[in-house]
């Protein structure tokens, strides 16, 4: 499909990226990049539903929690192995999508922003009432990590880094693969005309679903990477407002931009560490800047780095 | 012979408004039949419960003997229709090529899941051939990698006829297909939908080009008001009184 990468690139820029917790001066910047690549899986999978196929979903980072709470609860309180609660998170934050997107996804119009608002709303306090399985407001404490038993605690940021890389990886591959395949043509025709795409024979309501549970799945995925490297998980992680955020997040990448996830995750992840100064003012300059980023360009951060690539090209010609 | 599709008593009510009144069409397998009618008759309206994009208040839908009333619109492309649109709905994001395989996916299985496991590259080479065939039947086959967004108005509207055709239908519907061409490229128009028909597929076309209409169709159903105020041949329907009166007034008005 047009605009989408070789392969070979995806694999260069993922290659590149193994250099991060090498070139790091110490932890916390590795950590950093942990934060980064998750928040990557996150937008990747946002912007296959919201981006690709125009669904407004207000409830990402409630998907985002119930991969974390799945693998975290099972870990902290039943004593599962971290690999073991993998396909737990997956599978609960799959439910949650089947659960909100079959009767949303039906409809046509902003049904989906409504049912998903809710459902953010109603897992929001389901977080913190649960208090003998979440910890309540206080969060989850003892989480195991991925690395625990290998005795070297210099390697764990470097063991998570790699964790959080695969992931990432993942998800950018699922997507590239299923934007390149038939259902990506599909996604481009129900965002331009949900009409024109029945009208060609396209169970539209199936397609959304499917995508919209697969991007909660791997937003369970990024909650199980999440719970693991931070040991810990407090209801606002997964909030109302991070949604907002990673929708906003593939707003500064690029709608429907392959590599938009990549800007528009390291916006994300680098806005508390630049504007944290500025403490309550942090998200009104966030907010100021993004409407003047989207004002200039609407397509997002991704298009910009077309359009500079494209006046290069005929800057050499 | 069963007629390929039969329109029976069908009625659609908006409101308090009747926009489709007990309307019946046989349309016999390999006929081009088109639907003519002034602005506001309800033709638009009966080609979309045709396809399937609007629910009938009353009256049967047959496919081929079938009833797919029920049916819903993507549905009724598996049972082998395919319609064009009136305002181009074609995806100018993806390339002129793309939006044929759109149609062509119509009548292949398959699902995300499928798709992500792989095994739909295989056919690349073979799915080619055929888009391109496609559009070399309707002369685009040079555009094939253009973005369809970059086509001009009449290139969008045979865009929009070879995808349809993709989908190797019984029964085409063309909605409006002339509609905004000049006349030079509505002609060509009408010579593409001419050997369609001659092809074997049955084509249903609703449209407001009289000359077009009485140059192609075998049979026409006027309609007026949401009724049908005739029906016949094109020589038949251009003699009816009614018909000149619904597009030309009475004469005690002049």
């Amino acid at each position: 499909m047009s605009g989408l990468p070789h392969p070979a690139w995806l694999g260069l820029v993922f290659v590149a990226l193994l250099a991060w917790p090498f070139l790091s001066p110490n932890d916390y910047v590795t950590l950093l990049g942990v934060g980064f690549l998750v928040n990557v899986g996150l937008v990747v999978g946002l912007n296959l539903v919201a981006g690709y196929c125009g669904q407004v979903s207000l409830c990402h980072a409630t998907f985002f929690g119930l991969g974390a709470y799945a693998s975290g609860v099972l870990a902290a309180r039943y004593g599962w192995d971290p690999m073991a609660g993998l396909p737990a998170a997956v599978a609960l934050a799959s439910l949650g999508a089947v659960i909100i997107g079959i009767p949303a996804l039906r409809l046509h119009g902003h049904y989906l922003a409504m049912a998903t608002l809710g459902f953010s709303a109603i897992m929001t306090v389901m977080f913190n009432e649960l208090v003998s399985l979440t910890g309540g407001p206080n969060g989850l404490l003892g989480v195991p990590g991925f690395v625990r038993d290998f005795g070297h605690p210099v390697d764990m940021p470097l063991g998570q880094y790699l964790v959080a890389w695969c992931y990432a990886g993942l998800c950018m591959l699922i997507a590239l693969r299923l934007l390149a395949s038939r259902t990506g043509r599909t996604m481009r025709a129900i965002t331009f005309s949900e009409l024109a795409a029945g009208g060609l024979g396209v169970d539209t309501a199936r397609v959304k679903i499917a995508i919209f549970v697969l991007a909660a799945a791997m937003a369970g995925a990024g909650g199980w990477v999440y719970v693991h490297v931070n040991q810990f998980a407090s209801p606002e992680t997964f909030g109302f407002l991070r949604s907002v955020l990673l929708l906003t997040a593939v707003a500064i990448g690029g709608w429907g931009r392959f590599w938009g996830p990549l800007p528009g995750a390291l916006v994300l992840t680098m806005t508390p560490e630049v504007l944290g100064r500025f403490h309550d003012f942090e998200m009104l300059i966030f907010g100021g800047a993004l409407v003047l980023v989207l004002l200039a360009y609407p397509g997002g951060l991704a298009a910009l780095g077309a359009a500079l690539r494209g006046r290069l090209r005929r800057a050499r010609a | 012979m069963t007629a390929l599709l039969e329109l029976r008593g069908v009625c659609k009510r908006f409101g308090g408004v009747q926009a489709v009144a007990d309307i019946a069409l046989s349309v016999p397998p390999g006929q081009l039949a088109a639907v003519i009618g002034p602005n506001g008759a309800g033709k638009t309206t009966l080609f979309n419960i045709i396809a399937g994009a609007v629910a009938p208040s009353a009256g049967e839908v047959r496919l081929d003997g079938a009833d797919i009333a029920r049916v819903p619109m993507h549905g009724r492309v598996k049972l082998g229709l395919a319609r064009t649109f009136q305002n181009l709905r074609i995806v100018p994001d993806l390339s002129v090529a793309e939006n044929v395989l759109l149609g062509l996916d119509a009548h292949r299985p398959g699902g995300v899941l499928r798709d992500l496991l792989g095994g739909a590259t295989r056919r690349a080479a073979e799915e080619r051939r055929q888009v391109l065939a496609l559009l070399d039947r309707v002369g685009l086959a040079a555009r094939a990698d253009d973005p369809a967004g970059g086509l001009a108005y009449g290139e969008g509207k045979l865009l929009e006829l070879a995808r349809a055709l993709a989908s190797a239908p019984r029964l085409l519907l063309l909605d409006e297909p002339a509609a905004g061409l000049p006349h030079a490229e509505a002609g060509r128009m009408a010579s593409l939908i001419r050997g369609i028909a001659r092809d074997g597929t049955t084509v249903l076309l609703v449209e407001h080009n009289m000359r077009l209409v009485m140059s192609i169709a075998q049979h026409i159903l006027v309609m007026s008001g949401g009724r049908q105020i005739a029906a016949g041949t094109p020589d038949q329907v251009s003699r009816d009184p009614a018909v000149i009166e619904a597009y030309l007034g009475r004469d005690d008005d002049a």
